[in-house]
C-alpha cells in the first residue's frame, strides 16, 4: 500500500533520513522508535508530504505523493502532530469538521454524511462530551484527543502519530490505542512515532528503529526488541521484565 | 465556561438571524446618516427621493434643491462610508486570521500608511488632486501591497499564535512610510490642507465614479475574501498543520493578501486614513459568533460600516457646521480599544 523508495531528506545541510526504504500494507500498525533527532518525525513528516525528498519516491497504491494536491492527501492521509494548540472562538465540534473541508470545494456546505463522521470521530476520541465546548478552553490532553478525532474524521486510509500519547494521562493513552487497534483491524495502516518502547512494544505488528536517520531494524516487536540491540541503539544500561501474558519484555532503565 | 458553551449552542439556531439584524442595521443607518446633516432632510422626504431615483422618475413633490442634496451629495457620501467601513472591517477580520493576531488591523501593521504614501505619490506624479482620482486606488495598492509584503517578510519567523514582532515591524513601517509622505506633501506643497484632510480621513466631496471605484473593489475584495474564508479558518493552525489538513496554503495566502490590500487601498484612497475599525469590530464580533470566517468576515464587513456611519455622523455633527476628519473619532474610540487588547493578549501569552 504504501511503498517508501530509498529516501533521503535534509534540513539545510544536516541529514535526517539517509536512504530509508519501507513497505507497508493496510490494516498494519508500525512504530517508529529511535534516539531524539533519529528521524522519527521526518519520517511522519515525508509520508505527509510536507517535507520535500531529495532523492528517493514514496507512493500510496502506485501514485506518488509529492504529485497529489494538498486536498487528494488529505483525503487518504492523516497526521496527528506532536503539539496543538486550539485558536480562538472554535467549538470542538467545529475543529473536528476541518477534517471535511478538502473534501469539499469552498462553495459546498458539509452534509448529513459529513455530520455522522464527525460525531463517530468525536466519540471515537472521547470528546463527544465537549462537542460544543470553546476547544482553547480545554486541558493539553483533551486538546490532543481534539486533534486525533480530527484525523480520523478525515477517514484517511493511512493515520500518521507523531509522538501523540506522549500528553495523555494513563486512562486515556489506553482508549486512544484501543482506538488505533479498531482502526487497524478496519484496514487503516497506522504509522507512529513514539518513545515509550514498552506502550509500542504491546499495540505495534512491526517495530522499525531509526538512528541517525538510518533505519537499523524493521521487524516484528519479539525480533526487534533485544536487550542487547536496544542498549547499544540508546547507549543506555536496561533491566527486562519478562511478562506472561505478553511476547516481549518489558525494559526499564538501569540505574 | 459554561457561559460560553450556551452561548455556542444557542447561537447555531440563530444564525439566519444574525446577519438579517446586522444587514436592517446597516440599512437604517445609511437612511439615518442620509437625514443627519447641516440641514436635517425629513425621513420621509428621503425615502421618497431615494425610491424614484432608484427608479430613474421624476420627484415632484419634494424641491430641487433638497433632491439635488440627497442624491449628489449626501448618498455618495453615505454609500463611500458604507464601502469604506466594510473595507476596513473585512480587512481587519481578514488579516487577523492571516497573521494569527488579533491585534492585525490595516491601520496597525503599517498597510494603510503603505497606501497613504501611494496615494499621496501618485498626487505628486500626477499633478492635479483631481486628475489624480484615478492614479490614487493604484498608487494606494501599490503602497499597501508593498508594506504587507514587507511586514508579512518580517514577522514570519515566530509562528506563535500571538506575536508582537508583526505589530513592530507595522508600527516600524508605518512611521517610514508616514515620514516619506509628510516629505512629499511639503515638497509638491500645494493643496496642503486638502491633503492632511485627506490623510486624516474623510469624505466631504465625492463624485459617483469614485463611488463605483469604490463599490466595484469592495465586491472584488469580499468575493476574494469568502473564496478563502472557510481554509482561512485552518490557517489559524500552524501552516504545516493546515497542508496536513489539505489547505492549498499558498493559494488561500494569496487571495486574502490581496483581497484585504485592494480593500484597504480603495478605502484609504477615497476615504484618507482611518485607523482601529478593522480592530474593534472584527474582536467584538468574534465575541458573539465565534472565529468562523465564513460568519466573522461578512458581518465584521457589516458592522465595520455601520461603525463608520456612526463616526461620520459624529464627524459632521459634533462642530456643525464645520466637520472635523472621522479619523479622529475612530481613533478616539480605537486607541483605548487596541491598549486594552494588548493587555490581555500579553496576559493570555
Amino acid at each position: 500500500m504504501i511503498d517508501i523508495k530509498n529516501i533521503v531528506c535534509k534540513y539545510q545541510q544536516h541529514t535526517a533520513l539517509a536512504d530509508v526504504s519501507l513497505v507497508a500494507q493496510a490494516g498494519e500498525t508500525i512504530v517508529c522508535i529511535g534516539p531524539n533527532g533519529a528521524g522519527k518525525s521526518t519520517l511522519i513528516r515525508a509520508i505527509a508530504g510536507t517535507v520535500p525528498l531529495r532523492q528517493g519516491s514514496i507512493t500510496l497504491d502506485g501514485s506518488d505523493i509529492t504529485q497529489m494536491t494538498p486536498a487528494i492527501r488529505a483525503q487518504q492521509i492523516a497526521v496527528v502532530p506532536q503539539t496543538v494548540v486550539m485558536p480562538v472562538g472554535f467549538s470542538v465540534r467545529e475543529v473536528v469538521a476541518m477534517a471535511r473541508y478538502a473534501f469539499h470545494p469552498w462553495y459546498q456546505r458539509h452534509t448529513g454524511h459529513d455530520d455522522q463522521i464527525i460525531d463517530y470521530a468525536m466519540t471515537q476520541a472521547g470528546v463527544v462530551q465537549f462537542a460544543d465546548f470553546p476547544a482553547n478552553q480545554l486541558s493539553g490532553g483533551e486538546q490532543q484527543r481534539v486533534a486525533f478525532a480530527r484525523a480520523i474524521a478525515q477517514q484517511p486510509k493511512v493515520l500518521l502519530l507523531d509522538e501523540t500519547t506522549a500528553h495523555l494521562d494513563l486512562h486515556h493513552q489506553h482508549a486512544i490505542i484501543n482506538c488505533i487497534k479498531a482502526l487497524a483491524q478496519c484496514g487503516v495502516l497506522v504509522i507512529a512515532a513514539m518513545h515509550d518502547i514498552n506502550l509500542a512494544a504491546s499495540f505495534a505488528t512491526r517495530i522499525c528503529v531509526l538512528q541517525q536517520g538510518h533505519l537499523l531494524a524493521d521487524g516484528a516487536p519479539a525480533t526487534v526488541l533485544t536487550q542487547s540491540f536496544l542498549e547499544q541503539v540508546y547507549q543506555t544500561p536496561l533491566k527486562v521484565v519478562s511478562q506472561s501474558d505478553h511476547p516481549t519484555p518489558l525494559f526499564l532503565i538501569q540505574h | 465556561m459554561h457561559y460560553a458553551v450556551s452561548q455556542m449552542n444557542r447561537l447555531r439556531h440563530w444564525r439566519g438571524t444574525v446577519y438579517l439584524f446586522a444587514f436592517v442595521l446597516c440599512i437604517s443607518c445609511m437612511l439615518v446618516a442620509i437625514v443627519v446633516g447641516s440641514v436635517a432632510i425629513p425621513l420621509a422626504t428621503v425615502t421618497t427621493v431615494l425610491w424614484h431615483w432608484l427608479r430613474h422618475l421624476p420627484v415632484t413633490s419634494v424641491p430641487d434643491n433638497m433632491v439635488t442634496i440627497i442624491t449628489t451629495i449626501r448618498l455618495p457620501r453615505v454609500v463611500m462610508v458604507t464601502c469604506a467601513g466594510a473595507a476596513l472591517g473585512g480587512a481587519g477580520a481578514a488579516y487577523q486570521g492571516l497573521f494569527r493576531n488579533p491585534l492585525a488591523d490595516p491601520y496597525v501593521i503599517g498597510v494603510a500608511s503603505g497606501a497613504g504614501l501611494g496615494a499621496i505619490s501618485a498626487v505628486a506624479l500626477g499633478g492635479t488632486l483631481a486628475f489624480a482620482w484615478y492614479f490614487m486606488p493604484l498608487g494606494a495598492f501599490s503602497g499597501a501591497l508593498v508594506v504587507v509584503g514587507l511586514v508579512y517578510l518580517l514577522a514570519r519567523g515566530n509562528d506563535q499564535y500571538t506575536n508582537n514582532d508583526l505589530i513592530l515591524a507595522g508600527v516600524a513601517l508605518a512611521a517610514l512610510a508616514n515620514a516619506l509622505t509628510t516629505y512629499i506633501m511639503l515638497h509638491i506643497g500645494r493643496q496642503l490642507s486638502q491633503l492632511l484632510g485627506f490623510l486624516l480621513g474623510s469624505a466631504s466631496i465625492v463624485g459617483w465614479d469614485a463611488v463605483a471605484l469604490m463599490v466595484v473593489s469592495v465586491v472584488i475584495g469580499m468575493t476574494m475574501l469568502m473564496i478563502a474564508a472557510r481554509d482561512l479558518n485552518v490557517l489559524l493552525f500552524p501552516e504545516e498543520q493546515a497542508r496536513f489538513l489539505g489547505i492549498n496554503v499558498t493559494r488561500i495566502r494569496a487571495l486574502v493578501v490581496i483581497g484585504a490590500t485592494l480593500m484597504t487601498a480603495t478605502a484609504v484612497a477615497f476615504h484618507g486614513l482611518i485607523g482601529f475599525v478593522g480592530i474593534i469590530v472584527p474582536h467584538s464580533v468574534r465575541l458573539f459568533v465565534g472565529g468562523d470566517h465564513r460568519r466573522l468576515i461578512p458581518l465584521s464587513a457589516c458592522y465595520g460600516a455601520i461603525f463608520l456611519l456612526l463616526a461620520d455622523m459624529v464627524a459632521r455633527t459634533i462642530q456643525s457646521p464645520q466637520e472635523i476628519p472621522v479619523g479622529i473619532i475612530t481613533a478616539c474610540c480605537g486607541a483605548p480599544f487596541f491598549l486594552w487588547q494588548l493587555r490581555t493578549t500579553k496576559k493570555a501569552t
